[in-house]
């Protein structure tokens, strides 16, 4: 961390001479230009039709999918924020799901699927983090991505297929090392079709922090994903004795590193010089109801310094009492001596600060007889069957309570 | 002569210790109805039905079994778990760290246990314990787990429903697993029979 910012400018003196060329520099005063916007765009050519329809179709099923969160209040949060992102008239064309995953990630079809998953919206703090990512994949829709990737793609494998009777009739009359030839063009366009990729990305970071710099949302949150990412990886690679993951960029690649992302788009910020808006508060509250279960499915990862370090980060603006239930069930579930007492404050914490869930009074039980208080645990647990008769482990649970 | 004798016989080492180094294939069983070993003899089931057990373990003392296909149903058989030791086979510690039996957990803790390995080999989300009861695996009184839950990107969802005790100090694991359209119905009462009727060894 101490080092980051030396660094992050080694990384960007490195990073202007490989992207230059995708950077624009603007100056503050200058605000950038947006794609042309055509309303009620329909595909144009016979690859543009075929893939719409293909994702029509994957659409009428993963509406209904039990794996899309049918949440419409917060898919009309998320639709909100990507409107004012990229402004009203645009966002028309697309239609939000949330998925229940944990990993960080969101997604965009060709004809205005946007998935967001959950794990996302876990890690991002504010709006205008939230903005960037949505940003970024409406970029890859307004700029037809997916087609160009398809081309792309089937260019290279045509190619690839060339060459292949090529080389087979070169070796047939007898040239020698044809094959070897073969295999290395054929690394070589596999490479191509990484690299074309990966400057998609690139210009898809670039379109979400031109559509940050019009809209309400600073454009410097966009670089603050990617640093929090990369200290959530540190955490567990740390935990996991690993070496680190996004630090560069590697030739097979699909995105740029989550390092170069960062100082590309810093650098970009330092240079719009905007003064938006963060909203970390509009968006703490509008997730708060639905956090506790989305975290839930973190806490099943075994993943203990990673979800310790969100814990924190969520919680940097103030332990609220679901937090601290959540930190709560972090170290019951690691489960050692010491993390049955954190567990045990953590949710006597809770409970104080007005936690009234009766999935407290399971955790505390539980950590206390755990930790060798049998009569307290069981009176705890007592209470949490008197609070909730009815729980899934209600029958468990009073087996638990009345063994001696 | 001597020379080509020598080199016949270099290349049979050779071929013999490729042949003996390559990994077994993996492949099918067919489970009669009968009294089987299961996961090295760590348990012994009779099925009411056969069965198709595939070779490769996920538990060094486990093993699995499918009528229609592992998607459509499986049932999973783990024993003899020592504190220290997860409940599914640890492929990754770097990637993939499994939490482990622990000799001080509760029942509830191990249902806890369980969940987080499954959730984490299967890759299932919004992993939901419908019931908790006491119940018994064999003769050993331990617990039920009902549950429901999903893979990214896929239409279904699926049940399942596990047993699990700790029987000298180790711990014992049969899960059942099917999607809720038509599947999980069709064999369910067979799973449970094999859960009542397992002795642990």
């Amino acid at each position: 961390m101490r080092y980051r910012g030396a660094i992050l400018k080694l990384f960007g003196l490195i990073g202007s001479l490989s992207s230059a060329c995708f950077i624009p520099a603007y100056a503050s005063e200058v605000r950038p230009t947006l794609p042309l916007f055509e309303h009620a765009y329909e595909p144009h050519d016979l690859d543009e039709r075929g893939l719409w329809q293909k994702w029509d179709e994957y659409e009428k099923e993963f509406a209904r999918s039990p794996a899309v969160y049918h949440a419409p209040d917060l898919v009309n949060y998320v639709k909100g924020v990507l409107c004012e992102t990229v402004g009203f008239d645009r966002c028309g064309a697309t239609r939000i799901y949330i998925v229940r995953d944990t990993n960080f990630n969101a997604s965009m079809a060709p004809n205005g699927i946007m998935s967001v998953n959950t794990g996302l919206l876990l890690r991002v703090k504010n709006e205008a983090e939230l903005a960037s990512v949505l940003g970024h994949e409406f970029a890859h829709f307004e700029q037809r991505h997916s087609l160009n990737s398809f081309k792309k793609r089937r260019r290279g494998s045509d190619l690839v297929s060339w060459m292949t009777i090529v080389a087979g009739a070169a070796a047939a009359a007898g040239g020698s090392g044809a094959y070897q030839h073969h295999r290395d063009y054929r690394t070589s366009i596999y490479g191509e079709v990484y690299r074309y990729e990966r400057d998609q990305e690139r210009e898809s970071d670039i379109l979400s922090a031109q559509y940050l710099v019009i809209s309400p949302y600073s454009s410097g949150a966009g670089a603050h994903v990617w640093l929090r990412l990369l200290d959530e990886d540190a955490e567990q690679a740390r935990e996991r004795k690993r070496s680190r993951r996004r630090q560069w960029t590697g030739w097979a690649d699909s995105h740029p590193s989550s390092f170069e992302r960062a100082d590309y788009l810093s650098r970009l910020a330092e240079e719009a010089n905007d003064e938006g808006v963060y909203k970390a508060s509009e968006y703490m509250e509008a997730i708060r109801s639905y956090m506790p279960e989305f975290f839930d499915d973190q806490l099943q990862r075994n993943d203990f310094s990673a979800t310790k370090f969100l814990l924190e980060q969520i919680a940097q603006d103030g332990w609220t009492p679901d937090l601290l239930f959540l930190q709560g069930e972090l170290y019951r579930k690691r489960g050692n001596p010491r993390d049955l007492v954190t567990a045990a404050t953590a949710y006597l914490n809770a409970i104080e600060a007005g936690y009234e869930n009766p999935n407290a009074w399971r955790g505390l039980g539980l950590s206390q007889m755990r930790s060798g208080a049998q009569a307290e645990g069981k009176q705890t647990l007592k209470t949490y069957i008197r609070m909730a008769p009815d729980a899934p482990d209600a029958s468990m649970i009073t087996l638990l309570i009345g063994e001696e | 002569m001597s020379l080509s004798i020598a080199k016949v016989a270099t290349a049979a080492a050779v071929s013999l210790l490729l042949l003996s180094s390559q990994p077994t294939i993996a492949g099918w069983k067919h489970i009669k109805v009968e009294s089987n070993e299961v996961g090295k003899g760590g348990m012994t089931v009779v099925p009411l039905s056969e069965w198709n057990r595939w070779s490769k373990r996920e538990s060094n003392r486990g093993e699995s079994w499918t009528k229609n296909g592992f998607p459509l149903n499986r049932i999973d058989f783990f024993s003899q778990i020592e504190a220290g030791e997860s409940i599914y086979k640890e492929r990754s510690k770097k990637h993939q760290p499994l939490p482990k039996f622990q000799s001080d957990m509760l029942l509830p803790d191990v249902a806890e246990l369980f969940k987080a390995n499954f959730s984490i080999v299967t890759d299932a989300t919004g992993f939901e314990v419908t019931k908790l009861e006491p119940a018994k695996l064999g003769s050993v009184p331990g617990l039920k787990v009902s549950y429901t839950y999903l893979h990214p990107n896929d239409p279904l969802t699926r049940l399942g429903e596990a047993r699990m005790a700790v029987y000298n100090k180790r711990l014992y694991v049969i899960n059942y697993t099917a999607p809720r359209l038509h599947y999980f119905d069709e064999s369910v009462s067979e799973a449970r029979a094999i859960m009542d009727n397992v002795i642990l060894n």
